[in-house]
């Protein structure tokens, strides 16, 4: 059976939510997974987080969120088109269980990746904190999906920002856990932060892919001093643990 | 009960036929030996490097035909023995002698699901070529891969043209319908899992592929340039697998997005594991995560899908450096260096930290290379990959070798020579030194090696689960093409017994 769209809600020019109807990842997508998707045989495999999955009917849910380069192929995307290359659920799922309060950091672009996670942890019976960070008047369509998992939200307008609101929450409240996404500058300025409070940290990583099952390696990252692949260790690493100088300058020097 | 024929009663092979006595008689000894063989026509170095097309252009009926007579017909072929599909060689080579073509595909159809991959990339030079009786001769063996790539390529051009179908091996014709309700599932479609997919499909097993990737045929897709191995060539192959009755599901992790009990849910009775070993391998060295320096399989990847993907608007534009070095002497590495200089390359280097007789590569691979201009730096090992002042790869530390003692392999291993350590600018590095297995997630530990490969009987390829089989580069470590396809054929044989076996040892009541 092929995958087709079921729904499509477009909450801007550059963002599109997209129901999609496939039984089996629908039933086996567990928060953290992601799939690959090539929409048309000249478009790259472009991996997406699962943001939702209803095993009863069938569906997951991907935003599409990616700024003008993407603009065209969201506009192009129209409800019963099939799709034939879709792999997934990838990757290993973020470990779920009620770690007690957990503030939620998401950079607006990048804020997708957090919101099946957010969900598994409320779920769980987790006090979710949510920051928003930088967002624009592009994503403030991602704030409704946010505001549902979240116990409490706050916005900074800079990293800054952001990694002075987990001194002042943590101040306030016991903390035990920052889950982050988003640029990697942000998140190496979050985890430093959340190491001087001794708050454990996870970081779900945004790497570039090609194949999504381990081949090429161009996903890879150095965790604890050892080389690993986003695509089948991740995207979910021990935020301590990563070396986000190296990221960093894979990413802003990307051959 | 086994419906499938014994090629030593089929007469399709039989060296005892009429014709084949006929055409023995035609020709001396002598006169067929004193032919030259003939060479490949090649497009010229200089033309291209600028281009992706084929190098070697295939030959003609007539040069196919002249090549064909020089074959003796030996009674004893050591070619075949060579062989590790055990390919018909004479049987196949006397057809093209009297220009009947379709058989001499039927003839290779016995035995390989692969003949146009094959008579392109496999390493003849220490297989069929080796074993041929012209070496005795001191003089140059049948041209046996070029000949099996002409048979593959004529009649993939007569069906094209003509409008048909595939062409399909006979043999499924004669397939019982017995073993038709017996699922099997295949995972990987790489030339392990072709050709046991193929060949229980002959048998007439229900068989499934299951692919990971958006595209069939393995590292034959994703690796293996165009210049060395056309993407048509490949496509056309696996159509005639498919013609045999082997369904193909694209985008299935097995493992990942698709557990193996639901395999066995689907009621799949057999498995034959043929993931490869794509899993690239670093040195470990300083600087090997720095911006400039990719696997081998990250930069065939892009260099292969060009034409289409850019990945996130770095197209492989970006790949287009002007001093490229290619670490490792394999084919990869070779296939690797080749391409660098057709994205435009101003220096394209080999580094290789043995000598050049100990190089891996097909012999074929490492002459082009050197015609179309890559320069060797053999005896040389990478210490360290250094980066400018913004953070990118500028150069690499490179320690000299020289070959010490021969170990107990016989074979001499490089050591360093002390304080010899000399630095070379260079703007991409491409590591292929090898690679590890990718074994499926989910598979039972005791079914693992340490290495992550999959430990199987060498003859049957069976894992110590009845059920499940496995071949090619998840057993070997990356090898060959033929020496995957072997496997798989191992494998189908050994598994259908198997069934067989059972269903003779079953009685009613
Ligand atoms: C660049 C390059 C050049 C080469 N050149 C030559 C040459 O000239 N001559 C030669 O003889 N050999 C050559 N080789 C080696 C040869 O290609 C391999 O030995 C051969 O392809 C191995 O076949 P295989 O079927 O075992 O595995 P592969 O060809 O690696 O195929 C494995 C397939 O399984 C899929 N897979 C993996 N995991 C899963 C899973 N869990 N579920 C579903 N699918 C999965 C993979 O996506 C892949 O398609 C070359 C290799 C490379 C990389
Ligand atoms: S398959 Fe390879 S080894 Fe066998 S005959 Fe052909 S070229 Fe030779
Ligand atoms: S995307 Fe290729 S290894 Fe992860």
């Amino acid at each position: 059976m092929v995958a087709t769209i079921k729904k499509i809600h477009r909450h801007s020019e550059n963002t599109a939510e997209l129901v999609i109807a496939d039984p089996a990842i629908a039933r086996s997508a567990r928060a953290g997974h992601f799939v690959m998707i090539r929409f048309s045989e000249d478009q790259p495999r472009i991996p997406f987080s699962i943001v939702d999955a209803s095993p009863e009917d069938g569906t997951f849910t991907i935003i599409i969120h990616k700024g003008a380069r993407l603009t065209h192929l969201i506009n192009s995307l129209e409800v019963g088109r099939e799709l034939p290359n879709l792999l997934g659920p990838l990757g290993q799922a973020f470990e779920v269980a009620n770690y007690g309060t957990v503030l939620c950091i998401g950079d607006g672009e990048g804020f997708v990746p957090l919101l099946s996670v957010m969900h598994a942890l409320r779920d769980a019976g987790c006090r979710v904190i949510t920051v928003l960070s930088e967002f624009s008047e592009q994503n403030t369509c991602l704030q409704p999906d946010a505001l549902k998992w979240s116990d409490d939200l706050y916005h900074s307008s800079s990293k800054e920002r952001a990694a002075e609101l987990i001194r002042e929450i943590s101040s306030r409240e016991k903390v035990d856990m920052v889950v982050m996404t988003g640029p990697s500058d942000l998140m190496r300025l979050l985890t430093e932060t959340a190491r001087s409070l001794s708050i454990p940290a996870r970081c779900i990583l945004n790497m570039i892919m090609l194949d999504g099952v381990g081949i090429c390696g161009i996903c890879r990252v150095m965790v604890g001093g050892e080389r690993k692949l986003t695509c089948i260790d991740g995207p979910t690493f021990d935020a301590y643990q990563v070396d986000f100088t190296q990221l960093l300058n894979r990413q802003r020097n990307f051959v | 009960m086994n419906a499938y024929q014994h090629p030593e009663t089929n007469p399709l092979v039989s060296r005892d036929t009429r014709w084949r006595e006929e055409l023995r008689e035609r020709m001396s000894t002598r006169e067929r030996t004193s032919l030259p063989r003939v060479e490949m026509p090649e497009i010229p170095s200089e033309y291209r490097v600028k281009c992706n097309d084929e190098v070697n252009q295939g030959l003609s009926i007539e040069q196919a035909v002249l090549e064909a007579r020089r074959c003796l017909d030996c009674p004893d072929p050591g070619c075949m023995k060579g062989c590790p599909v055990a390919n018909h060689i004479p049987a196949f080579i006397k057809n093209v002698e009297r220009r009947h073509f379709a058989e001499a595909l039927e003839v290779l159809s016995l035995t390989t699901v692969l003949p146009a991959v094959c008579g392109r990339v496999c390493p003849q030079e220490k297989q069929c070529e080796a074993g041929c009786i012209y070496n005795k001769m001191k003089k140059p063996p049948v041209a046996i891969g070029n000949l099996e790539r002409f048979v593959a390529d004529f009649n993939r051009e007569v069906s094209r043209q003509e409008g048909y179908g595939p062409v399909v091996p006979t043999v499924s014709k004669i397939a019982s319908p017995f073993f038709g309700g017996i699922r099997i599932a295949v995972i990987g479609s790489g030339p392990s899992g072709l050709a046991f997919a193929g060949d229980m499909a002959k048998r007439g097993y229900d068989v499934t592929v299951f692919e990971a990737l958006d595209r069939l045929g393995g590292v034959l897709k994703y690796g293996i340039p165009e210049f060395c191995l056309p993407k048509d060539v490949v496509n056309a192959e696996i159509a005639r697998v498919a013609e045999l009755g082997v369904k193909f599901v694209k985008n299935t992790c097995v493992g990942i997005t698709m557990g193996f009990d639901e395999l066995q849910e689907q009621g799949f009775k057999g498995i034959f594991i043929a993931t490869g070993a794509g899993k690239p391998r670093f040195m470990g060295i300083p600087g090997e995560n720095l911006p400039g320096v990719m696997t081998a399989n990250e930069y065939l990847i892009r260099y292969n899908a060009k034409n289409t993907d850019d990945i996130y608007g770095q197209n492989v534009m970006t790949l287009r450096r002007k001093r490229v070095a290619v670490i490792g002497a394999g084919n990869t590495a070779m296939d690797a260096v080749r391409a660098a200089l057709r994205l435009g390359a101003e220096k394209a280097m080999i580094v290789y930290r043995r000598s050049a007789s100990e190089m891996p590569a097909r012999e074929e691979e490492v002459r082009h290379a050197r015609e179309e201009g890559v320069e060797f730096l053999t005896l040389h090992n990478p210490v360290e990959y250094l980066a400018d002042e913004n953070g990118t790869l500028c150069a690499m530390r490179l320690q000299r070798m020289e070959l010490g003692e021969p170990d107990e392999s016989g074979r001499r291993s490089p050591i360093e020579i002390p304080g010899a350590v000399e630095t070379v600018d260079v703007d991409l590095v491409v590591v292929c030194v090898g690679y590890l297995p990718n074994p499926p997630e989910q598979l039972p530990d005791q079914l693992r090696s340490r290495q992550g490969k999959i430990k199987v009987d060498d003859e049957s390829g069976k894992s110590s689960r009845p059920s499940i089989y496995a071949g090619g580069d998840i057993v070997r470590g990356a090898a060959t093409v033929i020496l995957a396809m072997g496997d798989g054929r191992r494998a189908a044989k050994a598994m259908s017994e198997a069934f067989e076996e059972i269903i003779s040892n079953t009685t009613l009541g």
